[in-house]
């Protein structure tokens, strides 16, 4: 048996806890399935948060994944790092989610933006406020980093969040959006100059020509 | 690698300021920007837009998410599985009989008077058997026929 997790590989000699329990739930233990959620819950909440840039609805997409795991078990092959495989899912189904919210968006005449997740905005006149202008800027940054990262495209975007907060290493982030280990590296750094020039205002640079 | 363009170390200083570039590479932008104001502005414009992404917080998972999947995700069980389908038939099979109870063709007595009124033209000289046979009719038919005309 093959403890990188090659075909043929079961659930007692497997290393990756991720795929040991995939493994399990494949050979029919249920409750495997339930602690495999409970291990990869908040990377696939915080992962969603922050491609989507919103709070709202992420509960219900994360449900939509681990099913996802569920219907594609009996496929399930351990060649390679659970999480590779799981954030593989997570950003396909981020790929087609929000390509259907952007013709959505292109046909609804609702001026609503659901991704302010209704969030209390500090106000500049408040005296209890402490150091408002502060928050003021600090409110604004995020709303334009979150814009900014909406801007990017989505292989982009998910190689910059998977890169900066999910300690991918550029080969798992290739088998992730199905690329080259180089095609990332050139991802990375298109996402992070638009990312720079487009905050450069509010961190005190200069608007790039 | 010597002689970077102020847009080759633009493009390179994601990763420069990861740490990411190889040793050749590092060098020829570090030189640079030991040379260029500029390139050095930008330099410390990537530092803080880094330090901007890092500030978007981590989200957790609600209480009982994990207990709430795996409940939607548990088939049910295997003679349950059969009793959506099992009742669906059954209400198809008692809406076809009431459908068929209620269309089955039940002629009156007066119907059958109408349709043979060919036969009381002639009464008089129409005999049982002639009766039954230009009816060609099923017997409860000719019963009613006969009940009919008081016969």
């Amino acid at each position: 048996m093959r403890p990188d997790g090659q075909p043929g590989a079961d659930s007692g000699t497997v290393a990756d806890p991720g795929a040991r329990l995939m493994l399990r739930y494949q050979a029919g233990d249920e409750g495997a399935f339930e602690e495999l959620v409970r291990l990869y819950q908040d990377s696939v909440f915080s992962l969603l948060y922050r491609f989507m840039g919103t709070r709202h609805g992420i509960e219900d997409l994360s449900q939509e994944i681990f099913l996802r795991l569920v219907r594609g078990r009996r496929a399930y092959r351990a060649t390679a790092k659970f999480g590779t495989y799981l954030y593989r899912v997570v950003f396909n189904f981020c790929v087609n989610e929000t390509r259907s919210r952007r013709k959505l968006r292109m046909v609804s005449l609702d001026g609503e933006d659901p991704r302010r997740d209704g969030a209390r905005r500090p106000d500049p006149a408040d005296p209890r406020e402490s150091a408002p202008l502060d928050r003021m800027e600090q409110a604004e940054l995020g709303e334009v980093l979150r814009a900014t990262l909406e801007t990017l495209p989505e292989t982009q975007r998910m190689a910059l969040v998977l890169n900066k907060y999910h300690d991918l290493s550029y080969r798992e982030i290739a088998e992730v959006v199905g690329s080259t280990e180089k095609a990332v590296k050139s991802l990375l750094a298109r996402a992070r100059r638009s990312v720079r020039e487009r905050l450069a205002p509010y961190l005190g640079g200069e608007v790039p020509a | 690698m010597t002689g970077l363009t102020c847009e080759e170390v633009r493009d390179r200083l994601a990763l420069h300021v990861d740490g990411a570039l190889d040793a050749p590479e590092t060098e020829a932008v570090r030189g640079h920007l030991a040379a260029c104001e500029a390139c050095r502005r930008e330099e410390r414009l990537e530092r803080a837009a880094v330090a901007a992404l890092e500030g978007i917080p981590p989200l957790a998972a609600p209480e009982g998410f994990a207990a709430r999947v795996a409940a939607a995700a548990r088939p049910r069980p295997r003679g349950l599985r059969w009793i959506p389908l099992a009742a669906g038939i059954a209400g198809v099979a008692v809406a076809g009989a009431l459908w068929i109870a209620q269309s089955w063709p039940e002629k009156s007595a007066d119907e059958e008077v109408i349709a043979h009124l060919d036969l009381l033209e002639n009464w008089d000289v129409v005999t049982d058997e002639d009766l039954a046979l230009a009816l060609d009719a099923p017997e409860e038919d000719l019963g009613l026929l006969q009940g009919a005309l008081g016969g």
